[in-house]
């Protein structure tokens, strides 16, 4: 067992996320994992809380995390928009993963239906079934290869459910430019999706 | 943006030929890029529906769950679900306001116009239901294609019997949310809604902040669907009629069918209820089934039903463990809870004549309450005899069998009055087990929040089983950890209705008007000073009066139009009266006593007028003439004098509002009007006059006084904002709305609350107190709470002043009065002084890296700086705290468990570590580290010298945990190396082996000696969540996924024994030392196994998981005493060997954990509030509950049990509490308990820290 320090600091993201937002690369690099460490733990708190077999959603939960890492300390979207990559991120891993898992469990020939909270997290998504999410993922490093911020604007609005005035904000572009990203991303995904099948 | 991209996006904008041109244009002789965009756009267009929203909204509706619905006013967002009857959707309503609703759209071809008018018909007498268990019904209406549809509150949550199931609710559970069912139902009947469909898809349970909520939803429906929803669906086919009419009661099928009461709502309650507790509806759906429309009425009309434990028990085994499973019990259990009471209760509402069931659902919800609380329930018929004789009407047989039965009893009662001694035996049995009854009831109550009733059940446990020691302690965590307003002198009677009261502005006299007398009592020495006939005061039509500040005269006024100002103590007119036009709204004195100033409404014809006249004289000085509509006027409470005297604010119910000079009335700043949201004419000026805050019907507005600018953004609500309160200091704002919150607002951020109150209901008024360290509120539910100001919780146990109508609070807030609803008595309360913990170590809030370790007989509390020393048990420091040096601030640090090591992780990334007990300051660091990695965590092992890091090793993309002797710095050579995060460590009791744990890898096992990884990994079926070494290092215990865990032979790496299962997660785990036992902790219990044979020594130790509050951390010092911490905070501490409860379980009032400890002399918790550390009560003390005890708790509860165990109020005054204490003083120190009795008594502010200090 861990003993009881293995728990992010709410200090700590605070004071990374001023110094990325001042621009020290470093400090963003740190980000991601405390993020990913604390949206997990969440999850499975939250778990508890739910009657088992129901999912969490993921909007709710990276707006959970934002504020218990103490996020609303951080006034600036300047230094918000690195906790949104980060978190934007960490779902997307956090989703792969379980879908990975689930995957490979089925094709391990598990019989009995496990569920994901087995895993000690389980994140909703509903419209996507396992392997529909991960070919959505592997159109996404396609797209974060091609066009890093029209990988980003997909990330924040689907996965971390930032509304396109967020988005705009977290990116420091105005909204119509979000809106335009938006859709040449959902066709060029949606165009590399039907061309792997 | 690429150019792909930006020619894609303009593309997008035009159409058909337009969209060639420009393509033509833009792509020039780029072919590449032509045929690339041209893709692109036909990728659009197939993937209209692809990725339609966010994720977590995923579930709008897709293109196939068919033809889409239009309704105006309403965007329909997500179909949430569909029956019968129709679907219902998720929509989000513009107007009036922009709110999300649920949406249900009728699916039959149902005359939509009857529908409406139906629904209309008693849409106004749905509007006055207003029930935290009642869902609302918004609208009715049309949808574009002709369709009705209705508009109701939305509920997110399972049916309240698969919310039962799933959550494993036992049956106390179950009958309280059903209770709440009940009154909802009780609430609806008195406002005369009868709701016709009660089902387990109209009872929903929905969430709030943690709290289960059952919802009534689809008041009204039935009625405008005139039952044709039900009766259609019966012709409809019989897969959907199922689960619908079984619900029905007798006389809704009746072919006249219109005769339909509230009664028939009982019925359904009854098949509900009887759903809820035997796992099956009272006919069985597939019977129905069979017999057709005309074989199901017969059943309902003529059959009467089995009784639920009977229904039970006839049940196949299977079908009837698993039912009982999900009620958290076995089999037989389950048939003895329902056996007797709870089938009378049941039967009674099933009786198909209904004037034998209930008269109302609050009687049912009594009878289920008298249930639960052990009382005799008034299902039962008045005496046996009566079912007997039903019963004997119908078997004659049987009935002469019992007749034999009966006389056998007479005999074996007979012969049992000679043994006198087992009696006894018997008797004190008995008491044993009521004892224990109380102890469980009273420890739920005081979760609950009940905690004066529960208090009651502790001290009835405690009489009725006198032998029961560990009562004691349980006691006095409740008086010791919980704060109880502290009464001031004696209460006030007072004959009559109470009009108006106040303090007078010193502070040192409390006048009250009651509608039989006057009341003016000195309170320094508690002398009336005058009481007389006050009906002269108040006229027929009165509704505002006011104090001038001295209590010497009283101004009031009304419909009547004029203003009477008398000398409050002969009870002669102090002036002749002040003429106003139209109806009075508002009268005051100037804080100097020197004006007063008064408002009224002038009637159908619009306008209204303030006027400041002189107090003394009576003269008029100024007429503010307002030209405002009927409907806006100038409401109560909407004028104001300034803290200085020099200003008065009036606010209209409407868009306009001003602020004047006193006595002159010229304009200061005139007119201000706001066009949205409409004011509701409540205003309030900061202490030093330097803001006004302007209430309306979404909130309040802060405004600069000077200027009349807005100050910050709007002041949201989702309900109008009828109250506002200034800080003492001035810096913070307090809004009270019915949308049951008061918000906690910084002048200095008004961006957002600071903290945002929830009270269940709306609330009326508030105050801070002084100093502003609370905040006094009273809402609608005639309950005064009271609140930290500094954390945003309530300070002071919730239900200690219930039933309170009135308020008031001296100028200094130094101390208030409350008004009791059903007493005609005035009693004075002081603040809860100190903290809210008993002991809270002096820690700095604004430090959040603070750890802390703890090692009898000292603490060590780390800040980011320094190091302090805390005294056990005084809670007092040691020593001078020792910093690091100046230059070196860490930015984490942690300590080791025995207190004599901390290690600092700097903002460099590098982690030294530091030796505590040198008495010199630190200096030198022990050990470098040395490390700069991402994901540093750094820890000590217990017990033993090893100290371990680890981290990401962003090169290898590896995971690597380094060891250190943190006696010698030495590092240890081995490199720990996982593929995979890993997710759990164990090093051996002998510090040679350290196992991993990694998700989905099994479990590594490494000889540090060597470095190498030894042989096979251990490997659990699922992701390990758990590794643990026992004692004498030869067993390892692995949790898994699956919630099991197992056990493996180090050496040989054989799995040993039966894994333990478990329901959710295992969360903890722990060897006993006798290495017999084993603990587990999952969200819900802690579970005590015994390994060799995997059974259960005790039964699980649960917390109130139902409540939405799982466990989060578990604690064991030694193998006699499990702590566990929930996530809400609340403290358990049961003993180990029998599972049952120590303390009363105490909340901490943390939010974010970083650590918890407890030994069976301290609890501390390390959390973002600062550490604090609770001494325990003498635990296993071998002593009877003192009397002084029992009557201090009763002092505290402010009530004791009649013989039916309701709680009966009977407030304490000082001077019980005062006897008390030199009861308590003349007893000697060292009596058990004495110390904890004196320090409880003692003045918050004036007492050390710990009753065991000093």
């Amino acid at each position: 067992m861990w003993p009881e320090d293995h728990r992010v600091n709410p200090g700590e993201i605070t004071l990374l996320l001023r110094r990325a937002g001042e621009g020290d690369a470093q400090a963003a690099d740190r980000i991601l994992p405390l993020v990913y460490e604390e949206l997990r733990r969440l999850a499975a708190a939250r778990m508890a809380q739910e009657a088992p077999g129901q999912t969490l959603q993921p909007t709710a939960l990276v707006h959970e995390a934002w504020l218990r890492l103490g996020g609303e300390a951080q006034p600036e979207w300047k230094s918000r928009a690195h906790f949104f990559f980060a978190a934007a991120e960490a779902m997307r891993r956090i989703l792969v993963d379980k879908a990975r898992r689930k995957h490979a469990l089925r094709h391990g020939g598990a019989l009995q239906k496990v569920s994901a909270s087995a895993t000690g997290f389980d994140v909703a998504a509903q419209d996507l079934d396992d392997e529909a999410l991960l070919r959505l993922n592997d159109a996404l490093e396609a797209l974060i290869a091609h066009d890093a911020r029209k990988a980003e604007v997909i990330k924040l609005w689907y996965l971390v459910g930032l509304t396109l005035e967020e988005v705009a904000q977290v990116l420091g572009v105005n909204e119509k430019t979000v809106r335009r990203d938006l859709a040449y991303a959902k066709a060029w995904l949606f165009d590399e999706i039907s061309r792997q099948r | 943006m690429s150019r792909e991209a930006d020619v894609f996006a303009d593309a997008l904008d035009l159409s058909g030929g337009e969209r060639r041109v420009f393509l033509e244009q833009a792509c020039g002789a780029d072919a590449v890029l032509r045929a690339r965009v041209e893709a692109l756009l036909v990728a659009h267009e197939k993937g209209r529906s692809f990725l339609p929203g966010p994720l977590a909204q995923a579930h709008v509706a897709s293109p196939s769950s068919g033809e889409a619905e239009v309704i105006p006013h309403y965007r329909l967002m997500e179909r949430i679900g569909e029956g019968g009857c129709g679907v219902v959707w998720l929509a989000e309503q513009g107007e009036p306001l922009r709110r999300q609703v649920a949406v249900k759209v009728i699916k039959l071809g149902m005359d939509t116009k009857e529908v409406i008018a139906r629904f209309d018909a008693e849409r106004h007498a749905l509007a006055m239901m207003d029930h935290p268990n009642i869902a609302h019904v918004f609208d009715a209406g049309a949808t574009a294609a002709g369709r009705p549809f209705f508009a109701m509150e939305l509920v997110r949550g399972p049916r309240l019997t698969e919310f039962c199931d799933t959550n494993r609710l036992t049956m106390p559970a179950r009958l309280e949310l059903f209770v709440q069912v009940c009154r909802a139902i009780q609430h609806a009947h008195v406002k005369g809604i009868i709701h016709r469909d009660i089902k387990p898809s109209n009872v929903l349970v929905a969430s709030h902040d943690g709290l289960s909520v059952p919802k009534v939803i689809d008041f009204g429906i039935a009625k405008a669907t005139a039952g044709r929803l039900t009766d259609h669906t019966l012709y409809t086919g019989i897969e959907q009629m199922i689960g619908t009419p079984i619900y029905m009661s007798p006389e809704q099928f009746d072919p006249a069918g219109h005769d339909i009461d509230t009664r028939s709502d009982i019925y359904s309650l009854g098949v509900l209820l009887y759903e809820l507790l035997s796992g099956r509806p009272p006919f069985d759906p597939a019977t129905l089934a069979d017999g057709g429309l005309e074989g199901l009425r017969r059943l309902i009309r003529e059959t009467d039903p089995i009784k639920p434990s009977t229904r039970l028990s006839a049940l196949g085994h299977d079908e009837r463990a698993a039912i009982a499973r999900q009620r958290g019990t076995d089999p037989q259990h389950l048939v003895r809870i329902l056996r007797g009471d709870l089938d009378w209760i049941v039967m009674r509402c099933l009786e198909k004549d209904r004037s034998r069931r209930y008269e109302t659902a609050g009687e049912l919800a009594r009878d289920l309450e008298h249930f639960l609380r052990r009382e005799p329930v008034a299902a039962r018929p008045p005496g046996t005899l009566y079912r007997f004789a039903r019963l004997a009407a119908r078997h004659k047989v049987l009935a002469a069998s019992l007749a034999t039965a009966a006389a056998i009893l007479v005999l074996v009662a007979a012969g049992a009055t000679a043994v006198a001694v087992r009696a006894r035996r018997a008797e004190q049995a008995e008491a044993q087990q009521a004892s224990r009854t109380d102890l469980t009831l009273g420890s739920r109550l005081i979760e609950d929040g009940r905690v004066s009733e529960g208090l009651a059940f502790l001290v009835r446990a405690a009489q009725s089983d006198p032998g029961n020691h560990a009562i004691g302690p349980r006691l006095l965590s409740v008086l010791a950890y919980r704060n109880f307003p502290r009464p001031i002198g004696r209460a006030f009677a007072y004959a009559g209705l109470l009009r108006d009261s106040g303090y007078s502005a010193d502070g040192q006299q409390l006048g009250i008007v009651a509608s039989d007398r006057r009341y003016v009592w000195s309170l320094p020495d508690g002398k009336l000073q005058q009481a007389n006939d006050p009906r002269v005061f108040f006229h027929d039509g009165d509704v505002v009066s006011a104090w001038s500040g001295d209590l010497r005269r009283l101004a009031a006024g009304g419909r009547e139009g004029s203003i009477r100002v008398w000398d409050a103590a002969s009870g002669e007119p102090a002036l002749r009266p002040l003429p106003h036009e139209g109806s009075v709204t508002n009268v005051l004195f100037s804080p100097d006593q020197r004006w007063i100033a008064s408002a009224a409404n002038h009637g159908n014809a619009g306008g209204a007028s303030v006027k400041i006249w002189d107090a003394v004289s009576g003269e008029l000085r100024a007429s503010l003439p307002f030209d405002v509509e009927r409907r806006e006027g100038i409401p109560e409470g909407g004028v104001r004098f300034s803290p200085d005297g020099s200003r008065l604010l009036v606010t209209t119910g409407g868009t306009q509002w001003g602020i004047w000079k006193v006595p002159g009335g010229e304009p200061a700043i005139w007119p201000q009007r706001v066009v949205s949201p409409r004011l509701n004419g409540k205003g309030a000026f900061s202490p030093d006059g330097r803001f006004v805050a302007i209430t309306d019907l979404k909130g309040a507005q802060l405004y600069e006084t000077a200027t009349g600018a807005p100050v910050g953004p709007h002041l949201d609500h989702e309900d109008q904002c009828g109250y506002v309160a200034f800080s003492r200091d001035g810096t913070r704002l307090a809004t009270c709305s019915p949308d049951e919150q008061v918000r906690l607002w910084l002048l200095s951020s008004l961006a957002k609350p600071q903290f945002v109150l929830r009270h269940g209901f709306g609330v009326q008024s508030a105050f801070f107190t002084a100093g502003d360290g609370h905040l006094v509120t009273l809402a609608s539910d005639e309950v005064v709470r009271i609140w930290n100001t500094a954390t945003g919780e309530l300070a002071v146990e919730p239900d200690r002043l219930a039933k309170v109508q009135r308020m008031a609070v001296t100028g200094d807030g130094r101390e208030f009065v409350t008004f009791g609803r059903f007493e005609n008595a005035a009693r004075r309360w002081q603040m809860p002084a100190g903290s809210l913990a008993p002991a809270q170590t002096a820690t700095d809030p604004k430090r959040r890296n603070v750890r802390f370790s703890f090692q009898v007989p000292e603490a060590y509390v780390c800040f980011d700086d320094r190091v302090e020393t805390i005294a056990l048990p005084t809670l007092r420091p040691t020593r001078p705290p020792r910093y690091f040096p100046a230059n070196v601030v860490p930015k984490a640090a942690v300590t080791s468990f025995d207190g004599l090591d901390v290690a600092a992780i700097l903002e460099s990334g590098k982690c030294e570590l530091w030796n505590l007990r040198e008495e010199t300051p630190i200096r030198h660091p022990l050990a470098n580290v040395g490390m700069n990695r991402a994901g540093l965590r750094v820890w000590f092992k217990p017990g033993s010298p090893l100290f371990c890091a680890h981290y990401h090793d962003p090169e290898s993309l590896a995971c690597r945990l380094d060891f250190w002797d943190r006696r010698s710095g030495a590092k240890i050579r081995t490199e720990v190396r996982t593929a995979s995060e890993p997710n759990q460590v164990d090093v051996s009791p002998d510090d040679r082996l350290v196992a991993v744990g990694t998700a989905g890898h099994g479990v590594e096992l490494w000889d540090l000696a060597s470095g190498r990884k030894l042989g096979d990994s251990v490997v659990a079926p699922v992701a390990v969540t758990g590794v643990r070494f026992s004692p004498d290092g030869r067993l390892l215990a692995v949790s898994s996924g699956d919630h099991a865990v197992r056990f493996w032979k180090v050496e040989t790496r054989e799995a040993v024994g039966l894994p333990l299962k478990h329901p959710y997660p295992v969360t903890n785990q722990k060897f006993c030392s006798d290495h017999r036992r084993f603990v587990t902790t999952t969200w819900s219990e802690v579970r005590v196994w015994e390994i060799a044979t995997g059974a259960q020594l005790v039964p699980s130790m649960s917390p109130r998981i139902e409540r939405g509050d799982p466990l989060e951390a578990m604690w064991m010092d030694d193998d006699r005493m499990i702590a566990t911490i929930s996530t809400k905070g609340v403290v358990r501490l049961f003993d180990s060997a029998t599972g049952q409860l120590l303390l009363e379980p105490f909340p901490t009032r943390s939010h974010q954990r970083y650590g918890f400890r407890a030994t069976d002399r301290y609890v501390a918790v390390n959390s973002d509030t600062g550490i604090s550390i609770w001494p325990l009560p003498p635990l296993g003390l071998q002593a009877p509950v003192p009397g002084w005890l029992l009557r201090l708790a009763t002092a505290t509860a402010g009530g004791t049990l009649d013989r039916f165990a309701a709680f009966r109020a009977q407030p304490a005054d000082a001077e019980t509490f005062e006897s008390i204490r030199r009861e308590i003083d003349r007893l000697p120190a060292n009596a058990p308990y004495v110390a904890w009795g004196r320090w409880i008594l003692t003045d918050p502010g004036r007492r050390p820290p710990s009753p065991e200090g000093d």
